[in-house]
């Protein structure tokens, strides 16, 4: 998964962009999510929701509504008649203390004089706007505020009534505009959930779930949290959470929600937010998400203090937000796992296709080696039998020699192919790897002076012992080394590194040089016997073949790399382990 | 006729004539068989075997067929191997179950040095005269 990287923590850039020095961060390392590094999370579907998105609460019984005027009556009276139509009413005498019971709690509906002392109604009105976009505003005018009434009406009021108006008839522009607001917050809950279900990657949809958080709950600090099975919630991804104590408070709620039995069918809980003050009690909620067994997820905001606590409404969007996040993590997850299938199994296939080519391959290469055996143990054979004769003359006897030279070149190759071929070596021994690079390394001395090749070691501490048979080992060491110098001729500074690592049971070791990469065409056939990339005369192409089968037959694998940069790599697993023999050494001592 | 009797069950006719002209001047007399069957009349008709050499790969059969049927008729014969199949192609198993070791086994193309050693080392401990 070239394109993939787990991490523990990355920091996103904001695309919400009203708080770009509040940097996000996204943790996800054990919970089955895929996070792509490479996305940047400027432009994630639902990016272009904009006013809709908030106040995710509808069909809620009691609708709440704002009476603004600087006249005592006319707000006793909308109280007292809006009131018994079961409205719940807040008043302000100014301009000021409605923006400041906007800030606390979410109106469904605002009714706002227009001539008023220290704020004017068309100021709180775009201020109501600003504030919470999808609220409406009734504006109610005197004599000769018109003109005032068709500008509210510009900017954004939903109606404007003339005082004085009959009770009846404001009761009327109220239903009729809170119809209005309802469909709109069935919109935006619809928006919402658009926005949630419109991705499938952790990385566009962890931002998503924080925006709409804190959008819809008008929340300050916001977190996505996961526990797995040892239940303790990490981060993985948040808002505003700087201050450690903030971010106890969220990690703490959910160590809470995770066992409350209240919570368990996604309603929320209140908690402390954690600011130290005691006095923003019900501003801070979190709702526990079940995404599947042994994975948990809690979603949890705060709102700033003073802010007031979360209504009804809030909680009821809240909730449905929760609902809506599981859903969306669990296809995440889904997805996620969905995507490891299909590379697992497209990795086997090509590992079977490619081991099954190497096996016919191998095959037919015994069975040459086989055929081609029996005459040349006549050819060579006789050749020595008659070299032996002192009867022949000196002529004959070079002719004889030149026919034994090169039937043992023939013998050479032959040997070479069976190597390749070969299914099991007997000769086995606990082998330590890095004194045989070392050696190796030791042979090539005068190449790598010469070519002026930088050559990195890395050989850590610690590494695992293989069995294995140590002169095939070197043999194939030697190979790759000599390919990686040969393909490094005439190239600036020439680097060649060698890495050994251990992992999963298995050792590695890395070789990697900047001689040029492989063309992508014949990477799949560079351990093919005879397969050479070099002009005819500059080595055979059974170097790497060999290889091939001396690694097979120790139980391991080889494989060959382009990259990174300008150059290939070729890498060797060996699993790791010490003959019995060796064994009963150490138990003994 | 020496004494020394030599069972050489291989089916190449240069190898036979190969392995004839080494023994010869070694004084020895070999009875050769090309195939499976060949080597079981031979055995059949042997009174005393010292040395079977025999090749693996038989046009109709194993030649680790025939290292059986010898050892049974004759317990205390020697053997040696000699294939053209790559090392390791006869599983460690097999070769144990034949009372085989490692060094019974040399594979082709075999050099004449060796070939004339192998012979000499397990007629040895034969107790009859070269």
């Amino acid at each position: 998964m070239p394109d993939v990287a787990k991490c523990d923590t990355l920091a996103v850039s904001d695309p919400g962009g009203d708080d770009t020095n509040n940097p996000r961060h996204y943790r996800a390392d054990n919970y089955g999510f895929r996070i792509n590094v490479s996305t940047t999370f400027r432009e994630y579907p639902g990016d272009d929701m904009n006013e809709t998105k908030q106040g995710l609460a509808a069909n809620r019984t009691q609708k709440s509504i704002l009476v603004i005027d600087d006249e005592e009556g006319m707000r006793d009276l909308l109280s007292h008649e809006l009131g018994l139509q079961g409205y719940l009413i807040t008043t302000a005498g100014d301009g000021e203390k409605a923006v400041e019971e906007m800030r606390r709690t979410k109106f469904d509906l605002v009714i706002s004089d227009i001539r008023m002392p220290r704020r004017g109604g068309l100021e709180t009105l775009a201020e109501v706007k600003r504030i919470s976009p999808e609220t409406e505003v009734i504006i109610m005018t005197g004599y000769g505020s018109i003109a005032a009434a068709v500008k509210a009406m510009k900017d954004g009021a939903y109606d404007f009534i003339q005082k004085p108006f009959n009770i009846d008839e404001m009761s009327a522009l109220v239903e009729k505009a809170l119809e209005k607001s309802v469909l709109r917050e069935t919109l935006s809950m619809y928006e919402a959930s658009k926005a949630v279900f419109s991705s499938v990657h952790l990385d566009q949809l962890l931002p998503i779930i924080l925006r709409l958080l804190r959008e819809t709950l008008r929340a300050e600090d916001t977190a996505v949290m996961l526990a797995d099975n040892s239940g303790r919630p990490e981060i993985i991804a948040s808002t505003g959470l700087e201050h450690e104590g903030r971010k106890q408070a969220h990690l703490e709620a959910a160590g809470k929600a995770a066992t409350a039995p209240d919570i368990a069918n996604g309603n929320a809980m209140v908690f402390e937010s954690g600011d130290g003050s005691g006095n923003n009690a019900g501003a801070a909620v979190i709702c526990k998400l079940e995404i599947e067994p042994g994975v948990t997820g809690f979603i949890s905001a705060n709102r700033a203090a003073g802010a007031g606590p979360f209504n009804p409404a809030d909680l009821r969007g809240f909730t449905i937000l929760a609902a809506q996040a599981t859903q969306a993590l669990r296809n995440a997850r889904l997805y996620h796992k969905l995507e490891e299938k299909v590379i697992e199994l497209e990795t086997a296939r090509n590992e079977l296709i490619q081991s099954e080519k190497m096996a016919a391959v191998g095959r037919l290469t015994a069975g040459i080696a086989h055929e081609l055996n029996n005459p040349l143990t006549g050819i060579l054979g006789i050749s020595e039998l008659l070299l032996r004769d002192e009867k022949i003359q000196a002529g004959l006897r070079e002719d004889i020699r030149d026919i034994h030279m090169q039937s043992r070149r023939c013998q050479h190759v032959i040997q070479d192919l069976m190597h390749f071929a070969r299914k099991t070596d007997p000769i086995r021994e606990t082998l330590d790897l890095r004194p045989l690079l070392e050696e190796t390394l030791q042979l090539f001395k005068n190449d790598i002076f010469r070519a002026h090749i930088t050559v990195r070691k890395l050989f850590p501490d610690g590494i695992p012992k293989v069995i294995g048979n140590s002169n095939q080992l070197k043999q194939v060491f030697v190979n790759i080394l000599l390919n990686g110098i040969q393909s490094m001729e005439g190239k600036d500074s020439p680097e060649l590194a060698v890495s050994l690592y251990s992992a999963k049971g298995l050792v590695g070791v890395k070789f990697s040089n900047n001689g040029g990469a492989i063309e992508e065409k014949d990477l799949p056939h560079i351990f093919e016997p005879f397969f050479t990339t070099r002009p005819t005369g500059k080595g055979m192409g059974l170097g790497l073949s060999v290889s091939y089968g001396i690694i097979k037959s120790h139980g391991g694998a080889i494989r060959a790399e382009n990259g990174p940069g300008a150059g290939c790599s070729f890498t060797i697993e060996l699993p790791e382990g010490t003959t019995p023999h060796e064994r009963d050494l150490h138990t003994d001592s | 006729m020496n004494g020394i009797s030599i069972l050489i069950v291989e089916d190449e006719e240069i190898i036979r004539s190969l392995y004839k002209r080494i023994l010869t001047p070694m004084g020895h007399t070999p009875v050769f068989a090309a195939t499976l069957r060949e080597g079981r009349q031979k055995l059949l008709e042997a009174a005393a075997l010292d040395l079977l050499i025999s090749d693996i790969c038989l046009p109709d059969g194993q030649g680790t067929d025939m290292i059986t049927l010898a050892r049974k008729k004759f317990p205390a014969v020697k053997v040696l191997v000699i294939t053209g199949l790559p090392p390791g192609e006869l599983d460690d198993r097999t070769i144990k179950d034949l009372g085989l070791e490692e060094s019974d086994m040399i594979f082709k193309p075999v050099k004449v040095d060796v070939f004339e050693a192998e012979v000499r080392k397990r007629l040895a401990g034969t107790g009859r005269k070269e």
